[in-house]
């Protein structure tokens, strides 16, 4: 079997297969980077938090009531203070004696 | 990659291409990277064969009229004899670059109009339903399974290499089919015809079936043509009733994708080969 040789190709196709390939490595180089992620889900997740955070905080919509704790669940009104100790005004005074014993001492070294 | 100094240029790298990305889709659990780096290296290979092409398109006519021994070898005691063993050699090589061209011609890219009118009706279609992860997957796909059948076709010249070629093929071919052996039933295909929906325009089966007709129409004008290869041009439109009743059976998956890569790599084979004619061979004897 033989072909007969083709004259002259057309630069044309050339061109068209060209931008083929150009576009199959954008599209490869796309999928790679991870920027053909859905927009709407992106969307939804980005905003997700915000709605969240200005319905809880519109004080004309939120009612405290209606999120009552499951049995079991931790009570954030009480134990208010002991998750976050620095809050006590009797250990932010403890701690305001002992920094400044500790600075009139080394004073006192330094002279 | 040149025919200056490769017979083949870039063979090897199109078989390891083809069968990474067939036993990519059929074994491994392939996510979005993945398909995008595929079509990386699918893509850069297309342009690299696209740029041997032009090469040679642009230069083997003031390649072959020049005659003038290079100035490498000028100052050697070889010079002439090296410089014609190299010409000569390089010479046999450009003209298989010339019979490559035939990838280009006006029937193959009329095929690859449709296949992308195809590609934009599908995502015309799927776009309000499918994410855009999905759509660049799909197109990154169907180009993978497009620059399978145009570089197959870009090698194809050569029977030797044709029958390597169609050996690869038609292994991957098999090996997809009894992977999806299980999703291949015929009660399928009753439904799709019945129900006319590939008359509809809406339905982007009916581009694919005129890509179908349009590729049976090609092999049949090469076989109403004397002298042609009859046995390649039948066996190319069988391929073709194959690949699209797979197509209209079968759900869009990965096995799938890898089942259209090797089967339309097989296509281009007797898609170019259905023009070659059949040569006649003149044996001198020398009677003593």
């Amino acid at each position: 079997m033989r072909f007969a040789e083709p004259h002259h190709s057309r630069r044309g196709a050339f061109l068209f297969v060209a931008l083929f390939s150009c576009l199959q490595i954008t599209l490869g180089f796309f999928l790679i980077n991870g920027n053909g992620h859905d927009s709407v889900l992106s969307d939804a997740m980005i905003h997700a938090p915000y709605y969240a955070e200005a319905e809880i905080m519109d004080e004309n919509t939120f009612d405290p009531n209606a999120i009552e704790p499951a049995a079991g669940d931790y009570d954030v009104t009480e134990n208010q203070a002991t998750q976050h100790p620095e809050d006590d005004p009797d250990i932010i005074t403890q701690k305001l004696i002992k920094s400044l014993t500790t600075l009139s001492t080394l004073d006192s070294g330094a002279l | 990659m040149s025919y200056y100094s490769s017979k083949h240029p870039g063979l090897f790298l199109y078989m390891a291409l083809v069968t990474i990305s067939v036993f990519s889709f059929l074994f491994i659990d392939m996510g979005s990277a993945h398909i995008g780096f595929l079509a990386i290296l699918w893509g850069t290979y297309t342009a690299l064969r696209t740029l041997t092409l032009y090469e040679m398109s642009e230069h083997y006519e003031a390649y072959a009229k020049n005659d003038v021994v290079s100035k490498n070898h000028n100052g050697q005691a070889s010079a002439l004899a090296y410089d014609l063993m190299h010409r000569m050699s390089a010479g046999r090589n450009m003209k298989r670059g010339m019979l490559a061209l035939y990838c280009l011609h006006d029937r193959t890219i009329l095929w690859f109009v449709l296949a992308l009118f195809y590609t934009a009706f599908q995502l015309h279609i799927s776009t309000p339903v499918v994410s855009k992860v999905a759509l660049m997957e799909t197109m990154c796909t169907l180009f993978m399974i497009g620059a399978a059948f145009w570089a197959g076709q870009s090698y194809a010249y050569s029977a030797k290499i044709s029958r390597m070629l169609a050996g690869l093929f038609t292994a991957l071919l098999c090996l997809s089919l009894v992977t999806l052996h299980s999703g291949l039933s015929l009660n399928a295909l009753y439904p799709a015809l019945s129900d006319t929906s590939l008359i509809d325009i809406g339905n982007p089966n009916t581009i694919l079936v005129l890509l179908a007709l349009y590729s049976t129409a090609i092999l049949l004008f090469a076989l109403v043509q004397k002298n042609r290869s009859t046995g390649n041009i039948l066996v190319g439109i069988a391929l073709v009733v194959l690949l699209t009743v797979c197509h209209i059976i079968l759900e869009p998956s990965r096995e799938a994708t890898a089942l259209w890569i090797s089967g339309w790599g097989l296509f281009s084979i007797f898609w170019i080969r259905a023009y070659g004619t059949r040569e006649k061979k003149y044996v001198l004897y020398q009677c003593e």
